[in-house]
């Protein structure tokens, strides 16, 4: 039996480490939207508008392309996610993880591909497709299988938590088909539900793909407050009010769902795996598997005669986002230990915490970057804006409560009793979190760390805007190439990113791999 | 051990972003980066070091970085703008962000592209063209005219990039300028009424119009060259030339007050302003050059370009003016 849960941090280290943990978030989430909120309400800046009529227009037409988002997400991840927990390691299996790596790319990549096989002057050109692409249709494909591994990873996630004696109970009375119906997907709902949170909030704040594809979205309007001749952080920061309103809605959606989440995850790896998979399942799989990967293909293939034209394109950009990528999931993942310890353990503080890292997840992207150029640029925190630290402080405001999350998740399926053996043979807080939390949580750890990671490596929204000069990542640097580079440049470098992002994830890949 | 190296690579990983950088000179520009980044990388060529440098993106073009640059006023973190055109730059100066420098490179430079006291100097000019796909329109009916935009016979044809950024925000303040709030106003709204394609950028419309998936549109002289060196089937027109003329639109530099590096950025200007950085902007990149003894193969010599007579500071302020109603145009 473990013992009762404390809301206060009970010793002097663990109130030390909590302190530090929860300075990070300070400096990193509430700080630039203070004094963001601080320039907008007491600056010089003129807001002679308030949010007009065309703008709520441009929010409805927002949510509902959001929506669709969602429908499609829906229809191809929910089947790919079933089939890659049922299907057998291996081969097939290999094949259907190939399907989650458009998660790891910026969104407008998938776009940039989707142009190279239907666009003006392409393969497949044709007026009608071109039209079909340009368009809320072309954006709620691209957005679709952009972000169907989410609800992929996430189905997969929860038919691995379930307790295989229910569905073989189910199996007694029911054909497989019924049963994954009306027994397993409902009980994955919570699972799948978190996923489309995200999904929606994430639509809702992509940039890119809508300008690469001129479809008219409301991150556009507020980009076009900051963006604009005449730069307006105050009008931005109202006109962001409606994305603030559904971002805190969306914030008590996913604090419900995380403690569904939790209370389920217990991961029996082998539940379900192996099962055949039926011929239509299998065939659905395999055509989001597709959808996904051929824009890369097109990509790579648009910009295989350009390789040796690219490199010097480069620079140091690759490094650039990788060490910006890998400091920030170190950064996220150490306070990430103690902060989502503390959450699952019902620390009302790191609660608090944790809920400020959320803001920074799931406020616009724009706000939070112009944040972090007026609170760090300036006095003694000059010198870390004028260096390359200044991206993974923004990163890690942006992306640290997904390693919070993971943790915490993690966490709450793991015994107290053991800390609490640990804390009666007189074990203090740091050495029970170093010896028993991590080791016994060492893949929600590394979870974590790739889970940062990968935002961070397809992020182009956050760091556009305060990146310091010289240091672009390659996502940054292929936006602002774009414009007037050679396609067949961009597409090389873009497939570069590809191959480095791959290559970057699948070192934790393999470290649990081994570790199983 | 295994903490050792991992301290080892947490070293490895901050290392660089702490080296010393007081004297490296830090310019932002919104000239597209493509044609920028080997002209600043030759800056570096006579032992300089090279300078650090922040783009724009097309879609945001002039303003992403001019907005960095007035977000960061308070602590300067640019020691020169390059920008594609002289109304941002003039923003700076009208905003005192701009600190007046006289480079004697500039004495070439024609006075109505740089200002007296120095605190803008333009160069390496482009101008407003009309970008056609001879294919979907025939000589006869080539559009001479910016007016030729909201001819009914074209309706759904044309395209025009966003006029909220680039270029074409000044273009639109020119417009105003020329033809008077009323006349613009029903100008774009009969661009609404004729369909007009609004593209994220000039780069786009040129790969609408070089696709022939519209007749024609809106663009500079370098995105116009682009597509005639990539043989599409276009053909670049002038407009207004027997009338009012077209916009001309030189780059331009601005050494920010207060930046880290003043001396090194005066510097990076004297070299930008040279004739032959103008000629190699006119190699690369189609820009025509101001000086009038420059002349590059291939590009329009400016002194043969009918130019709108505009005053750029009054552009910078009509912009201003008419922004709210650009972003209620654009639906933004």
């Amino acid at each position: 039996m473990g013992r009762a849960v404390g809301t206060r941090p009970s010793s002097l280290e663990q109130r030390a480490v909590l302190a530090a943990a929860a300075a990070v978030a300070a400096l990193t989430v509430v700080w630039p939207l203070g004094a963001l909120v601080h320039g907008a309400l007491f600056g010089a800046a003129s807001a002679d508008e308030l949010i007009p009529a065309r703008t709520w227009t441009l929010f409805a037409r927002s949510v509902a392309l959001a929506l669709g988002v969602l429908v499609g997400t829906l229809l191809l991840g929910v089947p790919a996610g079933v089939a890659l927990a049922r299907a057998r390691r291996g081969a097939l299996r290999a094949a259907l993880c190939l399907h989650l790596l458009p998660l790891a790319l910026p969104p407008s990549f998938l776009a940039l591909g989707a142009a190279q096989l239907v666009g003006p002057g392409s393969a497949f050109s044709s007026v009608l497709l071109s039209k079909l692409l340009y368009g809320p249709a072309g954006f709620v494909f691209v957005m679709s299988i952009a972000l169907a591994p989410v609800v992929s990873a996430m189905t997969w996630v929860g038919l691995a938590s379930l307790d295989p004696s229910l569905e073989e109970a189910a199996r007694l009375v029911a054909s497989r088909p019924l049963v994954l119906a009306k027994v397993l997907l409902p009980a994955s709902a919570p699972f799948i539900a978190l996923a489309l949170v995200l999904v929606f909030s994430l639509t809702l704040s992509e940039l890119a793909v809508p300008s690469l594809l001129r479809v008219d979205v409301y991150s556009a309007a507020v980009f076009a407050r900051l963006g604009g001749f005449r730069a307006s952080p105050r009008e931005a920061l109202l006109v962001s009010l409606p994305i603030v309103a559904v971002s805190f809605v969306l914030l008590a959606l996913a604090h419900r769902l995380f403690a569904r989440v939790a209370g389920d995850l217990v991961l029996r790896r082998e539940s379900g795996a192996g099962t055949p998979l039926g011929p239509l399942l299998m065939a659905h799989a395999a055509v989001a598997a597709v959808l996904g990967l051929t824009p890369l293909v097109a990509l790579v293939a648009r910009g295989a005669g350009s390789f040796s034209a690219a490199v010097p394109w480069l620079g140091a950009s690759v490094w650039n986002g990788l060490r910006a990528a890998i400091v920030t999931a170190l950064a996220a993942t150490a306070i990430g230990v103690p902060l989502g310890h503390a959450v699952a353990r019902g620390l009302r503080w790191a609660r608090v915490v944790d809920a400020c890292l959320l803001v920074g997840f799931f406020a616009p992207a724009v706000l939070l970057a112009l944040g972090v150029v007026q609170a760090w640029n300036g006095g003694l925190t000059t010198l870390a804006y004028q260096s390359f630290l200044i991206l993974p402080i923004g990163l890690v405001g942006r992306y640290g409560a997904l390693a919070v999350r993971t943790f915490a998740v993690s966490t709450r399926g793991v015994a107290e009793a053991y800390e609490d053996a640990a804390e009666l043979s007189g074990h203090g807080y740091l050495a029970r979190l170093v010896r028993i939390t991590v080791p016994l949580q060492w893949r929600a750890l590394l979870a974590a760390f790739g889970l940062v990671l990968t935002f961070c490596l397809r992020d182009v929204e956050t760091s556009i805007l305060y990146y310091p000069p010289g240091g672009e990542p390659l996502t940054v640097r292929l936006f602002t190439l774009e414009a007037n580079g050679s396609p067949g440049v961009v597409c090389a470098l873009a497939s570069m990113h590809v191959l480095a992002t791959a290559l970057a994830l699948a070192v934790p890949v393999w470290l649990v791999r081994r570790g199983q | 051990m295994h903490a050792g190296l991992a301290a080892l690579g947490l070293l490895f990983l901050l290392f660089p972003g702490c080296r010393d950088q007081s004297k490296d000179v830090t310019v932002y520009t919104s000239v597209d980066q493509v044609f920028a980044e080997p002209i600043l990388k030759d800056f570096a060529r006579d032992g300089r070091t090279a300078p650090r440098s922040a783009f724009d993106t097309e879609e945001t073009k002039s303003t992403g970085v001019l907005n960095r640059i007035i977000a960061e006023s308070a602590h300067p973190q640019a020691d020169v703008f390059w920008s594609g055109d002289p109304m941002r730059a003039l923003v700076l100066v009208q905003k005192g962000l701009a600190e007046p420098y006289i480079s004697p490179n500039a004495a070439s430079i024609p006075a109505e592209y740089k200002a007296n006291d120095g605190s803008w100097t333009g160069f390496g000019a482009r101008a407003r063209v009309v970008l056609v796909n001879t294919d979907k329109v025939p000589a006869a009916r080539t559009p001479r005219s910016v007016k030729d935009l909201i001819n009914p016979a074209f309706k759904g044809q044309i395209a025009i990039a966003n006029p909220l950024y680039g270029t074409t925000t000044m273009h639109v303040a020119a417009l105003s300028r020329a033809w008077g709030d009323a006349e613009t106003r029903a100008f774009f709204a009969d661009l609404r009424k004729n369909d007009v394609r609004v593209a994220s950028s000039n780069g786009e419309v040129r790969r609408l119009v070089a696709s022939g998936e519209i007749a024609f549109g809106l663009v500079d002289t370098d995105d116009a060259h682009e597509a005639l060196a990539e043989k599409a089937h276009v053909t670049m027109v002038f407009p207004d030339q027997d009338g009012m003329g077209t916009l001309v639109v030189p780059t331009a530099v601005v050494l920010i007050k207060n930046g880290p590096h003043s001396a090194r950025g005066r510097e990076l200007i004297d070299f930008l302003l040279t004739p032959q950085v103008e000629k190699a902007l006119g190699e690369r990149a189609a820009h025509m050059p101001l000086r009038k003894e420059l002349h590059v193969d291939g590009v329009p010599d400016l002194g043969g370009v009918r130019a709108m007579k505009v005053d750029y500071a009054e552009l910078a302020s009509e912009i201003t003016r008419l922004e709210p109603w650009l972003r209620q145009w654009a639906g933004l």
